[in-house]
């Protein structure tokens, strides 16, 4: 059975919906765009707590201290956990179009 | 020096099984010295340190004793991961991710609150409390559960890929990092979250067991250099023998923990939860 996240790509051959398909398809296009985005801003945003003191974080991001030298390690783990999760959604949820087995 | 030998090995010993009996290793690590009058709290950068070790040892336990499904499950992953796709056949690939999305929400959740958490619910008192807590949702679990306790046929892995859901393995994961709240445990609240979306008392335990593995592992791993800094001075002995009790109680607690829940429920642990917090509760009010 194909996963629901496959089937707007799997529909592109189907004629008939072909509207109905561009557009599920361009949301997911724009779905994919958006986690890579998304995965390497919390990616940098962890390079960023990894190589600053908490007094150089801007005052805006969670952890900021103002006069601490301390480096928040674990929230850099944290940002670049959620990066990479976001990159392996990515990843996935553009995988193009299969060719289905004789038994599917 | 802040732990003779004696304490850490009835730390050690109490540690590896009550981390994976669903009664809070956390808890029990907290209450304990206050009961036997030792001079150890939780929060005590020595102690921290102790319960690294301890911790990673009942993590390579772990590891150790799944080795051959974490292998499996790696495995499957990779192949997910190539082929960009979990096909619907690849127990071992939708387990693998199954983990994945319940630990996410477990470990941000940890690196984010545990200092706080430890911080606010530092004391004995409120660990016997949430023990009691503890014991009532383990009651609950077996109450509510979706499935009547029996034994089942068939690979566990194959039924707990089919039996959960993605959104099944965030919920299951992020209730996890409840037990940063000394007094509940981890393997209790991701047993009975297990039974809430329906598996068995056995998948449950086997489910809990792997999705423990790498939130114990990571946690001890990203503490590990502060055993071998300065704070691990004069408590690496401690920690080594410690650690090695954890292990031999860890070891045989996950061989009698898959064999009991073949055909047992969570129900002696819940009132044992539930007398134990009470009663300390008590004797701490007194």
């Amino acid at each position: 059975m194909p996963q629901p996240g496959r089937i707007a790509f799997r529909c592109l051959c189907d004629r008939r919906t072909e509207s109905v398909s561009c557009a599920v398809v361009e949301r997911g296009r724009l779905l994919v765009w958006l986690a890579v985005l998304v995965g390497l801003a919390l990616i940098a945003l962890a390079v960023v707590y990894w190589a600053e003191p908490a007094k150089s974080l801007p005052s805006w991001l969670p952890g900021h201290e103002a006069g601490s030298n301390h480096h928040h390690v674990k929230h850099g783990i944290a940002s670049f956990l959620l990066g990479l999760a976001c990159l392996v959604f990515a990843w996935f949820r553009s995988a193009g179009p299969r060719p289905r087995s004789a038994a599917a | 020096m802040p732990i003779s030998y004696w304490q850490a090995i009835v730390l050690g010993l109490l540690q590896g099984f009550s981390e994976l009996f669903p009664i809070s290793s956390l808890g029990h690590s907290v209450i304990l010295p206050q009961l036997l009058g030792w001079n150890i709290h939780q929060n005590d950068s020595y102690f921290i340190t102790f319960l690294v070790a301890t911790h990673l040892a009942t993590a390579l336990v772990l590891l150790g004793f799944f080795w051959r499904d974490w292998l499996r499950i790696l495995r499957g992953l990779g192949r997910s991961l190539r082929d960009r796709e979990i096909a619907p056949d690849d127990t071992d690939a939708k387990l693998g991710w199954l983990l994945v999305v319940g630990t996410i929400p477990a470990g941000l959740l940890g690196l984010l609150l545990e200092h706080k958490l430890r911080s606010v619910f530092a004391s004995a008192q409120s660990a016997a409390f949430f023990l009691m807590i503890n014991g009532l949702l383990l009651f609950a679990a077996e109450a509510l559960r979706r499935r009547a306790p029996q034994a089942e046929e068939g690979d566990p892995d194959d039924r707990i890929a089919r039996r959960i859901s993605w959104r099944d393995a965030g919920g299951v994961g992020t209730i996890q990092a409840a037990a940063l709240v000394p007094g509940i445990s981890r393997s209790g609240v991701t047993m009975g979250a297990g039974l809430l979306v329906g598996l068995s008392n056995e998948d449950a335990a086997r489910y809990a067991f792997l999705l423990a593995t790498p939130i114990i592992g990571a946690a001890a791993a990203l503490k590990l250099p502060e055993l071998f800094g300065s704070q691990g001075n004069g408590v690496r002995g401690p920690a080594l023998v410690g650690a090695l009790c954890a292990a031999v109680t860890a070891y045989l607690s996950v061989r009698f923990l898959m064999r009991f829940f073949e055909t047992n429920r969570l129900t002696p642990f819940a009132a044992y939860c539930l007398a134990a917090g009470l009663a300390c509760t008590l004797y701490f009010l007194v």
